[in-house]
């Protein structure tokens, strides 16, 4: 297979590993080491893509980040990645690759009417338009994104594995060209700890797609002895194909590495694309410059490439782009493009350059180049690929233009100047400033720990780039404590030749107004044209972050890289003022775009969340236990036995625990050890109710209040000796009261004498419930009196159980008679298992939350965020008598403000519907007329409901307004079918509401 | 207490040995269960309080934040500015703490069991630092974190204490103690994790 | 992400914090003697400074301390921590 635009040697490719690659379905031949964007240019293939608006046939235009045209759409189905730039995405054998945004192919595009049009869809066009009818907009906006996308998502879950990697460095150099690896060097040569990194295939930059020589060897082997010796210092890492993307506060970075994106999918082990977190000391940008096109009619046209990227074809990828090429100039760094096309045989027709005639005018005439000095190409002839230009005389000005001409070609390599990058200096919070010398955004002032170097400071010849590279590595080091800030050698020497400086050259004129001649683009990708931000100043968008969001300058994909300065400098010249006077749009993270699956990087499926599991966990899935998320843990929710419903298994456990034993894994209760003289000053202050005198052995439930008087937790504390105490708190709240305690503790009253330690861990907690649970345990524990009389119900007491030492705390959830059993969680299982043993002649039967739900609701206990969420007072619960009355406690002052005291307010209420069968729905909302026009007055809602086997009866409880007074009335509650359901307001105890069967 | 059956917390986790290379895996991971924890909180500017402790003990208590003391049976970890981690051999927590509350009494200070509530896991192999900075913000090169250090900090979603182990300042391993309920998450994070260095699965020993 | 200074730990990454409100607002000592207005002054008013703003901290994956960090809120730079306890820098009341 031929590559007719391949030249026959250089490069860096391997000619020895060729590789086959599909563009729009056609297979073509490429080397590897080839970007798809050289590899379809070694093809002869410039027509790539159509335009976001117009659908405008487009071409390759640059060779690295800066091409903003060459859109593509890589691999197939869940490995599919939308929005890739040809000139970044490496060729392995077998890619496959598609244009976004054509329909049916970017050969033929059936929207490309959309330009015949052009002159109809000014900016705004879309909101002014399809405003009309009124909310149709969506429907239009349908029709548009599908003409307007930029390729699609993948068809499936992304099969491949991404990661994050945390590091930290002295000095984090970003950019690889002439001063990264300068800079790096330099700093590595201290013993800093040193990164480098660079979002190209290998270090080297721009040296890599030049001729200079540096030192006497050319840049190439220049790179490679650098880059060995980077390679021998131990505290230097090198990371290429990883582009720096952000810059966050205090030195804190992202950089997104492209692991396996180069390689066949699955050939790699590990993950696809890494997010490098980086804490650095000093970081050294030099991050380079963009070729900035020119902006002229139809400069859109696929042939007309930045000089730079044409450049960089011949040297790096030994492609041709063309045959017979017009070079068009306002600087002189598009001279050495033009050498470049000669020496790799091509013609070159011109070199058209918009400045009076120079040193370099001179040295191309020599060389016998046709030089035509203040001149411009006004427009281009073709449409899918170039066939000339059209030439006029420039006046000296710049402003205006005469005479005609023509040139056949089929390549225009333009070069308009160049754009520091600049982007992450400012991410960094500093502001770039304009340097009406270099015609070109420069960094600012520093405002953190940064400086730049090289061509992303405005130093665009390769002397400067290694002196300041050199100088800004030497200096970010010492910053670090590194070597001396002096340099260790001297710095290397190139051939260097005065030049002459840029012309600025916004908009090249035409002859007639902007608006009468042909699209002169500023922004490519999102089709802005020069006529475009006219549009928007004579519309009064003055701003350039106004004209931006007005055009969509700057809006793409690419953030504005190739398009932004021009566009700020005709803005700045229609208000007869400096692009510096305009200033930048902000420049905001990430600089290139980063997959959604490497910011989430492993966090995904079994690790987005920690799962946390009892000790006993894994019994209860052997058992067939089903689950619930209780906070991050995991509970057995219900044991089903085969072929039982939740409704039925849910009935069988309650039944167990009222008739005879249960067992339930109480584990995830936050518990928290409290020790010392002040434990119960403490304690009387964090809980409403008083705990200044628990006897030693005893128990005693307790509410705690934020600050604003609303409930936030609840749990039994036990009293264990003198000044010991154990608190439980709820599964979910255990984190967030241990903070808040310590809050209170450190910030408020460090005069108390108290520890706190949470034993949440430590303890696996067995609760037996039931009429059973005392002759159950009896069995497993010998060394306990556990009769009524000296083991009352709210003591605690410590024993053997099952031969391990345990705690035993007469407590209950269930109303029944209960002994919650802790031991060391590794012997959790081993107790657990016993008790089953056990308790077996009494049908002992292990029951889940759903259980335990529903007793405790017979009972009318509160769960805190069920049956309350943050609003709710123990007043409003009907807990007055939990309120100590003779101390303060958090929470207490609040208790008294006028809202809280409104007799209004929604309270706790016991909810009996009519038909004992009916089950009201959770969250339904409460009224009193069903039939009242809307919007009906609400007076509640259901917080708790369930079937109630032991009651044989549905039960419910919820939240009314003025609630504790209606006791018998009737309301009614909407179910989600639409019926109403109508209950009447009773005591929320429904089940033994003296309390006797968990005191025997 | 040595005929009754304990469980490690990993004891759900699965491991996944056949995925590690052949020869040196790059990272090798092992449990070690069963350990004694205590947690010790006092007043480290009263010197009978370290003197008490350093009698019972027999290694003073680390005062400088995040180092350890090691004795003959025990490792003391400075965990705050008035709290340790005591790591003993398993079944001694129960003699320390007998031991603690004796020599304490007289003390404001708490000793309190927390054995249950920890596992141990060892990583190791030539890409353990990588390993762990995959989930891990703490520096973990040799001129910040070496042997006779430790640090609570978080290794993906889940707290743990990292204490670098082995001679010299570059630490041949780190242990990574987490607590119970996490275990399991943190199980799959490190084989997750591991899976590019050919990471042995974690072994108990 | 902020790079937040432990008073005891040194440097850590601010994943390791939470963050926990405005510093030095001090709880009345005798609540029952304020004004429904006063006592709202203490549960929900605060400073909401640009610029230099004294905040507290606890080192939540960490040591467990509380502390206070004055920071900017305009540039992020954290100027100076401190203990609970001790005075806040400079001369503010």
């Amino acid at each position: 297979m031929s590559q007719p635009h391949r030249l026959a040697e250089g490069g860096r490719i391997d000619r020895k590993r060729p590789l086959t690659f599909t563009f729009n379905g056609r297979v073509y031949p490429a080397f590897r080491g080839d970007t798809l964007a050289s590899g379809l240019l070694a093809n002869g293939v410039h027509l790539v893509a159509r335009s976001l608006k117009y659908h405008r046939p487009r071409g390759i235009v640059g060779a690295g980040v800066e091409e903003s045209n060459a859109l593509v759409q890589v691999g197939e189905g869940a490995r599919s990645l939308p929005n890739l730039v040809a000139t970044q995405v490496e060729l392995y054998d077998g890619l496959s690759a598609r244009s976004v945004n054509v329909f049916p192919s970017v050969g033929f595009d059936l929207r490309a009417v959309n330009g015949w049009f052009a002159r109809l869809m000014p900016p705004g066009f879309y909101y002014k338009t399809f405003m009309w009818p009124a909310g149709s907009w969506r429907q239009y906006e349908h029709q548009i994104r599908k003409a307007a996308g930029f390729g699609v998502v993948p068809t499936g879950a992304d099969p491949d594995d991404y990661d994050h990697m945390n590091v930290h460095c002295d000095v984090l150099v970003a950019g690889a060209g002439p001063a990264g690896l300068a800079a790096a060097l330099e700093a590595g040569r201290t013993g800093a700890r040193v990164i480098l990194m660079d979002e190209r295939t290998e270090p080297g930059g721009a040296l890599l797609a030049g001729s200079g020589r540096i030192e006497g060897l050319p840049a190439g082997r220049w790179v490679n002895r650098m880059v060995e010796e980077l390679a021998s210092l131990p505290e230097v890492q090198v990371l290429a194909r990883t582009t720096v993307a952000g810059y966050y506060e205090h030195n804190f970075l992202l950089a997104l590495e492209r692991r396996t994106d180069h390689l066949a999918p699955g050939s790699d082990p590990g993950p696809r694309q890494r997010l490098w977190r980086i804490r650095a000391k000093q970081v050294v940008l030099a991050t380079g410059a963009i070729e900035r096109p020119l902006v002229f009619c139809n400069n859109d046209r696929p042939g007309v490439m930045l000089a730079s990227g044409v450049s960089e074809y011949i040297h790096r990828y030994a492609v041709l782009p063309g045959s017979r090429a017009v070079v068009f100039t306002n600087n002189d760094s598009a001279y050495q493009t033009a050498f470049d096309l000669l020496d790799a045989g091509a013609q070159v027709e011109a070199i058209v350059d918009s400045r009076p005639a120079g040193q370099r005018s001179a040295e191309a005439r020599e060389r016998g180049l046709q030089v035509m000095n203040r001149h411009a190409v006004v427009d281009v002839r073709g449409a899918k690929r170039i066939r000339g230009v059209r030439l006029m005389a420039l006046s000296a000005d710049g402003g205006s233009v005469s005479g005609k001409g023509r040139l056949a070609c089929d390549l225009l390599a333009v070069s308009g100047g160049w754009s520091p990058t600049v982007q992450l200096h400012a991410q960094s919070g500093a502001r770039p400033a304009y340097d009406a010398r270099k015609v070109c955004f420069v960094p600012g002032p520093s405002v953190q720990a940064e400086r730049s170097a090289g061509a992303c400071r405005g130093s665009f010849d390769l002397q400067a780039c290694l002196t300041e590279g050199f100088r800004a590595g030497a200096a970010a080091a010492h910053a670090t404590g590194h070597g001396d800030g002096g340099l260790s050698r001297p710095i290397p020497s190139v051939e260097g030749r005065e030049g002459d400086p840029i012309q600025p050259l916004w908009i090249v004129p035409a002859g007639k107004p902007v608006s009468r001649v042909p699209k002169q683009f500023v922004d490519p990708l999102m089709d802005v044209s020069a006529a475009d931000i006219l549009t928007a100043v004579r519309e009064g968008y003055d701003s350039i972050e106004y004209v931006k969001r007005y055009t969509n300058l700057g809006m793409g994909p690419d953030q504005g890289r190739l398009g932004n300065v021009n566009g700020i400098a005709i803005l700045a010249d229609q208000h007869g003022t400096d692009p510096g006077s305009i200033g930048t749009t902000t420049f905001r993270p990430m600089y290139t775009p980063v997959t959604f699956a490497a910011l989430s990087g492993g966090e995904q499926k079994e690790l987005f969340d920690p799962v946390r599991k009892t000790a006993i966990h894994e019994w209860h899935v052997e058992q067939g236990a089903l689950f619930e998320n209780v906070g991050q843990w995991k509970r057995a929710w219900y044991f089903p036995w085969p072929g039982e419903s939740l409704d039925e298994a849910v009935d069988r456990e309650c039944l167990a625990v009222r008739r005879s034993v249960g067992v339930l894994d109480a584990s995830t209760l936050g518990k928290i050890d409290i020790q010392g003289p002040d434990a119960n000053v403490f304690l009387n202050r964090v809980y409403t109710n008083p705990f200044m005198k628990v006897p030693i052995g005893r128990c005693r439930y307790g509410l705690m209040l934020d600050e604003n008087g609303m409930l936030m937790d609840d749990g039994v504390t036990a009293r264990l000796g003198e000044d010991h105490y154990l608190m439980h708190t709820t599964t979910g709240g255990a984190a967030h009261v241990m903070s808040w305690l310590e809050l209170w503790l450190q910030t408020e009253w460090p005069e108390l004498k108290l520890y706190m330690t949470s034993v949440t861990d430590h303890w696996a907690t067995v609760s037996l419930c039931g009429p059973n649970s005392r002759r159950v345990l009896r069995k497993l524990c010998s060394d306990v009196d556990l009769s009524r009389e000296s083991f009352p119900f709210m003591a605690v007491r410590e024993g053997a159980v099952a031969g391990v030492p345990a705690r035993i705390f007469r407590i209950s959830f269930t109303g029944e008679l209960t002994y919650e059993v802790n031991v060391n969680a590794n012997f959790g299982r081993h107790v657990w298992e016993a008790v089953f043993d056990a308790g077996e002649e009494y049908g002992i039967t292990p029951f889940g939350t759903e259980a335990m739900h529903v007793l405790r609701a017979e009972k009318g206990y509160v769960i805190v965020g069920q049956d309350t969420d943050g609003s709710v007072t123990p007043v409003d619960l009907g807990m007055e008598r939990m309120l100590g009355r003779k101390k303060d406690f958090l929470g207490k002052r609040s208790l008294f403000r006028s809202y809280l005291v409104r007799k209004d307010r929604k309270q706790f209420v016991g909810l009996l519907t009519e038909d004992p069968k009916e089950v009201l729905p959770e969250g339904g909302q409460i009224v009193d007329d069903p039939s009242a026009p809307l919007p009906r007055p609400m007076l509640g809602h259901v917080t708790s409901s369930y079937y109630s086997a032991a009651l044989e009866r549905s039960i419910a409880l919820g939240l009314v307004k003025g609630g504790h007074g209606r006791t018998g009335e009737t309301v009614h509650i909407q179910n989600f079918d639409g019926r109403t359901i109508a209950a009447r307001i009773a005591d929320p105890v429904f089940y033994d509401p003296k309390g006797e069967r968990q005191n025997v | 207490m040595s005929d009754l059956r304990q469980e490690s917390p990993l004891a759900g986790f699965r491991s996944n040995t056949a995925a590690g290379e052949a020869g040196s895996p790059g990272v090798i991971l092992t449990e070690r269960p069963f350990l004694g924890y205590v947690n010790l909180r006092g007043d480290a500017g009263d010197a009978t309080f370290l003197a008490a402790v350093e009698g019972v003990l027999r290694v003073a208590l680390p005062l400088d934040p995040n180092t350890i003391a090691e004795g003959e049976d025990v490792t003391a970890c400075w965990m705050g500015p008035d709290e340790w981690l005591l790591i003993l051999p398993p079944g001694a927590q129960t003699r320390a703490l007998a031991a603690l509350g004796e020599a304490l009494a007289a003390h404001h200070a708490s000793a309190v069991d927390t054995t249950g509530g920890y596992t141990l896991v060892n990583v190791a192999g030539a890409r353990r630092r990588e390993l762990l900075a995959k989930g891990c913000t703490l520096d973990l090169h040799p001129r910040s974190f070496s042997p006779g250090q430790c640090a609570q900090t978080n290794l993906g979603k889940a707290g743990v204490l990292l204490i670098p182990r082995g001679d010299g300042s570059d630490a041949q391993s780190f242990d990574v103690i987490v607590r119970r309920s996490f275990a399991d998450y943190l199980g799959l994070w490190l084989q997750h994790s591991a899976r590019e260095y050919g990471g042995a699965g974690a072994a108990v020993s | 992400m902020l790079l937040i200074e432990c008073p005891w730990c040194g440097p850590r990454d601010e994943s390791e914090f939470a963050y926990s409100g405005e510093a030095h607002i001090v709880r009345p000592l005798t609540p029952e003697e304020l004004t429904d207005e006063e006592w709202a002054d203490y549960l929900f008013c605060r400073r909401n400074t640009r610029g230099d703003h004294l905040e507290q901290w606890c080192h939540a994956s960490g040591c467990r301390r509380y502390f206070n960090v004055q920071r900017d809120t305009v540039t992020y730079r954290i100027k100076s921590v401190y203990k609970p306890g001790e005075p806040p820098p400079g001369d503010r009341p």
